[in-house]
C-alpha cells in the first residue's frame, strides 16, 4: 500500500485542511476584533509620541505619514493587505520593522517556554511515575494532595516565593532579566551559564503548577490503564515489565498530557505576562503590555497576530499527536 | 447510628473555636454593631414613611456596615448552631453518608469558604484601620508585624466609641451614619495603634488592607462568575435545544471565544477602557463563559432526545417550560461545579491582573495588587508578600478542592 493511501495519513490531513480552514476563519475574527478594540480606544499614538510644544503641523504630518488619516475600514484593509504580503509596518515605539522587533522578543520567550516545559514534563511525569511507584502508601497520598494545593497556587505568588528564597535569602541565583550586566565580556561559554543561572527561577515558576497538573493527569491516568485487558493480555504473554510499562502503559497514560502540553505551548510562546514581570524577562508579553499601553497600533497587531497563530498552530499540533498517540482516536476519526 | 454522622474531636473543636470567635467580635465590636444595626433600622423605617425624616438617601459607605453587621450576625447564629448540634450529636439527623473516612471531614471545606467569606464581607466591621488611610508616615512606615507606634498627631480625633457620651435614642439617622464613616479617621494624640500583620510602604495597616482585599476578591471574584455562568447557560442551552444551524453558529461563536489569547484581550480591553471594578467583572465574565456554554450546551443536546423530554414536547409543553422542567434541573449538579471552579479560576484572574496593575487601582486595596507592590520590598519586608499571598492561595486552594470533591462525588454517583 501506498502510504500516502493509509488511513492515518488521509484522517490527518482531513484534519489539517479542516483546522487550517477554520483557523484562518478564526484569525480573521480575532485581529478584526483587536484592530476594532485598539482604534476605538481613546489615546493617540502621535500625541503620546511627540512634545506639546511641537507644532502641529508636524502632528498632522506624522499622522499622514503613518496612514492614521485614512478612514478606519481603508486602514484595516491597508493593514491586511500588507500583512498578507509579510509586511506588518514599522513599529511606532520602536522605529523598527514590527517583524523585527517581534522575532527579537519571541526568540527570548522560546528560550524561556522550551526550558519550562522540559522542566514541566521532567518534573510532572517524575512525580506522577513516584506517586504510582507507591501506590496505597501514605507517599502517595502526601504527593497528590500537594500537587492537588500546588497546581491551584497563583503563579505570581510561586515566583515572588522563588525570588525571595533563592534570589534574595540564599542568593543563589540571579533576580531579573536574561543576562548580568557586564554579560559583554564574558566568553560563549561563559554567557551562556549565565544565561542558564537566570533561566532557572522563571522556568521554575512556570514549571511548577504545570507539573503538579501534568502528576495529577498521570497519576490516575496510569492506575487506570494497568487495569485495562490490554496490559493483562501483555503480561500473560510474558512480557519483561519494562517493555509492558514503556509500550503499552505509559503512552497510553500519557496521550492526555499531550493535548495539554499542546494548549499549554502555545499560550506560553505568546508570552508568560506574569513570570515575565516579576523577574524583568524582555519577552512577548511585555512587548505586548507596552505596545498596548504606548498605543502602537503596529505593534499591537503584530503581536496578535503572532500570538493567534502560536495559540492555534498549538491547538493544531495538540490534536494531530493526540490522534497519533492513541490508536482509538485514529479509529473514530 | 452509622460511624460516620458522629462529630469527631476536630469537628467539636473547630465549630466551638469559630462560634467564639464570632461571638467575641460581637462583644468586641457590639457598639459598631448596634450603630450599623440602628442605621439600618431608621433607613428601612424612613423609606416605610413612619419616620419624620424627610427620604433617608442610602450611602454605599453604610451599606457596607449594614451587610457586615447582617453577615456577622448571621455568621454567629449559624457557628453557634453547629457548634450546638455537634455539641449534642444524639440530635443530628441521619444523613446517607459516602464513607467514614470521607464523612469525618465533609464539613470542613464548606465551612472554611462560609467563613472565609463571612470574614471579607464583613471587613468594615473588623478592620481596625481605614485600609487607605496613611498614618504617620516617619513613624508607620514597613512596620514589622505586630509592632505598634503611639501617634502624636493631633487633630481630628478618633471616634471609636462615638456614643459614649451621648445617648442613641436621641441620634438622628444622618449622626449616626456620621459617626459610622468617620469611625475610622486618623488617631488621636497619645493613642496606642497595634498593627497586626505590620504596615506597608506608605505606612498602611496590613491587616485591615487584607481584609478589604479579600472582600474584593469575593465581589469580583462572585460577580464575573454569575455573569459568566448566566451567559454560559443561555448560550449552551439554546444551542443544544435549537440544533440546526443555530447551534452550529453559537459554537463556532465558543470556539472562537475559546481560541482567542485571553490574557491579550484581557489586556487589551483593559488597558484601553480604564479599568473599573464593573468594567473588569464585564470583561472576566466576558472571556469565562465558554466552558459553561458546552457543558451545557452537550447534556442538553443529550437530554433533548430522551423520553421524557419527548413526552413533554407531546403533551404540547412550551419550550421554555420544557427548559426549566427538565433541562435546568438536570444539568444543575454539572453547571454547580462549573460555577464553583470558575470562582477561583475568575478570583486568580483578577488577583493576576491587579499583580500586573491592570486590575483593581491602587488605593482601592486588593490581593493581587497588594502582592505587586510588595515586589519592590520582597528582600526587606517580608510580610508584605507573604500574608495576602497566604490568603488568596488559601481562598483559591479551598475552592478548588471542593469543586475537586464535588466533581469527583457526583461521578462517583
Amino acid at each position: 500500500m501506498h502510504p500516502a493511501d493509509s488511513p492515518l495519513v488521509q484522517s490527518m490531513v482531513k484534519l489539517i485542511v479542516h483546522r487550517i480552514i477554520s483557523a484562518i476563519a478564526l484569525m480573521a475574527g480575532l485581529l478584526t476584533v483587536m484592530f476594532a478594540i485598539i482604534h476605538l480606544a481613546p489615546g493617540d499614538p502621535v500625541q503620546s509620541m511627540i512634545a506639546p510644544t511641537i507644532p502641529a503641523r508636524v502632528a498632522v504630518e506624522l499622522r499622514h505619514q503613518f496612514g492614521l488619516d485614512q478612514t478606519l475600514p481603508a486602514q484595516y484593509g491597508h493593514w491586511l493587505w500588507n500583512a498578507v504580503r509579510g509586511n506588518l509596518g514599522v513599529s511606532f515605539s520602536h522605529q523598527r520593522p514590527v517583524s523585527d522587533v517581534l522575532l527579537q522578543f519571541f526568540s527570548n520567550t522560546a528560550i524561556l517556554a522550551l526550558a519550562a516545559i522540559l522542566l514541566e514534563v521532567a518534573l510532572g511525569l517524575s512525580i506522577g511515575l513516584a506517586a504510582v511507584r507507591f501506590h496505597g502508601s501514605l507517599i502517595e497520598k502526601a504527593v497528590m494532595d500537594a500537587s492537588l494545593i500546588v497546581c491551584t497556587l497563583p503563579t505570581f505568588w510561586i515566583g515572588l516565593v522563588l525570588l525571595a528564597a533563592f534570589s534574595y535569602s540564599l542568593g543563589l541565583f540571579p533576580s531579573s532579566q536574561m543576562h548580568s550586566v557586564d554579560a559583554e565580556h564574558l566568553s560563549t561559554f561563559e554567557s551562556v551559564g549565565d544565561l542558564l543561572l537566570h533561566l532557572v527561577l522563571p522556568a521554575l515558576t512556570i514549571a511548577i503548577p504545570g507539573a503538579a497538573t501534568i502528576a495529577r493527569f498521570v497519576h490516575p491516568n496510569l492506575l487506570k490503564v494497568r487495569r485495562e485487558e490490554y496490559v493483562t493480555f501483555a503480561w500473560s504473554l510474558g512480557l519483561s515489565r519494562r517493555r509492558i510499562f514503556f509500550r503499552y502503559e505509559l503512552p497510553n497514560a500519557i496521550s492526555p498530557v499531550i493535548t495539554l502540553l499542546g494548549l499549554e505551548i502555545g499560550t506560553l510562546l505568546s508570552g508568560a505576562l506574569v513570570t515575565e514581570t516579576i523577574f524583568a524577562w524582555p519577552g512577548m508579553g511585555r512587548l505586548a503590555v507596552q505596545a498596548i499601553s504606548a498605543r502602537d497600533y503596529p505593534l499591537v497587531m503584530g503581536c496578535a497576530l503572532f500570538s493567534g497563530i502560536l495559540v492555534i498552530t498549538g491547538n493544531l499540533i495538540a490534536d494531530i499527536l493526540y490522534n497519533v498517540a492513541d490508536p482509538r482516536m485514529r479509529a473514530a476519526s | 447510628m452509622s460511624p460516620g454522622s458522629r462529630p469527631g474531636k476536630g469537628e467539636l473543636y473547630w465549630w466551638v473555636a469559630l462560634a467564639c470567635l464570632f461571638a467575641g467580635v460581637l462583644v468586641w465590636r457590639w457598639q459598631l454593631l448596634f450603630m450599623s444595626l440602628a442605621s439600618l433600622a431608621l433607613t428601612v423605617y424612613g423609606f416605610l414613611g413612619l419616620s419624620a425624616d424627610t427620604s433617608p438617601s442610602v450611602r454605599v459607605e453604610v451599606a457596607e456596615y449594614w451587610l457586615a453587621a447582617a453577615a456577622w450576625l448571621s455568621g454567629s447564629l449559624f457557628f453557634g448552631q453547629r457548634c450546638i448540634k455537634t455539641l449534642r450529636p444524639d440530635s443530628r439527623p441521619e444523613k446517607p453518608v459516602l464513607s467514614p473516612a470521607a464523612a469525618r471531614t465533609r464539613w470542613f471545606l464548606p465551612s472554611l469558604i462560609a467563613f472565609l467569606l463571612t470574614v471579607a464581607v464583613s471587613a468594615p466591621l473588623l478592620a481596625p484601620f481605614d485600609p487607605s488611610a496613611q498614618a504617620d508616615l516617619r513613624k508607620t512606615r514597613l512596620l514589622k508585624p505586630l509592632s505598634s507606634s503611639v501617634s502624636k498627631r493631633s487633630g481630628r480625633t478618633w471616634t471609636e466609641h462615638p456614643g459614649q457620651s451621648r445617648s442613641y435614642a436621641g441620634k438622628t439617622l444622618e449622626e449616626i451614619n456620621n459617626d459610622l464613616i468617620h469611625r475610622r479617621g486618623p488617631p488621636g494624640p497619645g493613642k496606642t495603634q497595634i498593627f497586626l500583620l505590620g504596615t506597608d510602604d506608605l505606612g498602611r495597616d496590613v491587616f485591615s488592607r487584607l481584609l478589604y482585599g479579600l472582600r474584593m476578591s469575593f465581589a469580583v471574584g462572585l460577580s464575573a462568575m454569575i455573569g459568566a455562568i448566566v451567559v454560559g447557560c443561555l448560550i449552551g442551552v439554546l444551542a443544544g435545544m435549537a440544533g440546526g444551524w443555530i447551534d452550529q453558529l453559537l459554537m463556532r461563536v465558543t470556539d472562537l471565544f475559546l481560541a482567542f489569547p485571553s490574557l491579550f484581550l484581557v489586556i487589551a480591553l483593559v488597558a484601553f477602557f480604564g479599568n473599573s471594578a464593573m468594567l473588569l467583572i464585564l470583561v472576566l465574565a466576558g472571556t469565562g463563559w465558554m466552558g459553561v456554554a458546552r457543558i451545557v450546551r452537550g447534556e442538553a443536546l443529550s437530554l433533548r432526545d430522551r423520553e421524557f423530554v419527548l413526552a413533554a414536547r407531546l403533551l404540547g409543553r412550551s419550550p421554555v417550560q420544557i427548559v426549566r422542567d427538565h433541562i435546568v434541573p438536570n444539568v444543575l449538579p454539572l453547571i454547580v461545579v462549573a460555577a464553583v471552579l470558575q470562582l477561583s479560576n475568575v478570583i486568580l484572574a483578577e488577583a493576576a491582573l491587579s499583580f500586573l496593575g491592570l486590575g483593581i487601582q491602587p488605593p482601592t486595596p486588593s490581593l493581587g495588587g497588594m502582592i505587586g507592590d510588595s515586589l519592590s520590598h520582597i528582600d526587606t519586608a517580608w510580610w508584605l508578600a507573604l500574608f495576602p499571598g497566604v490568603a488568596l492561595s488559601t481562598v483559591v486552594v479551598v475552592i478548588n478542592m471542593l469543586a475537586e470533591r464535588m466533581q469527583r462525588e457526583g461521578s462517583a454517583a
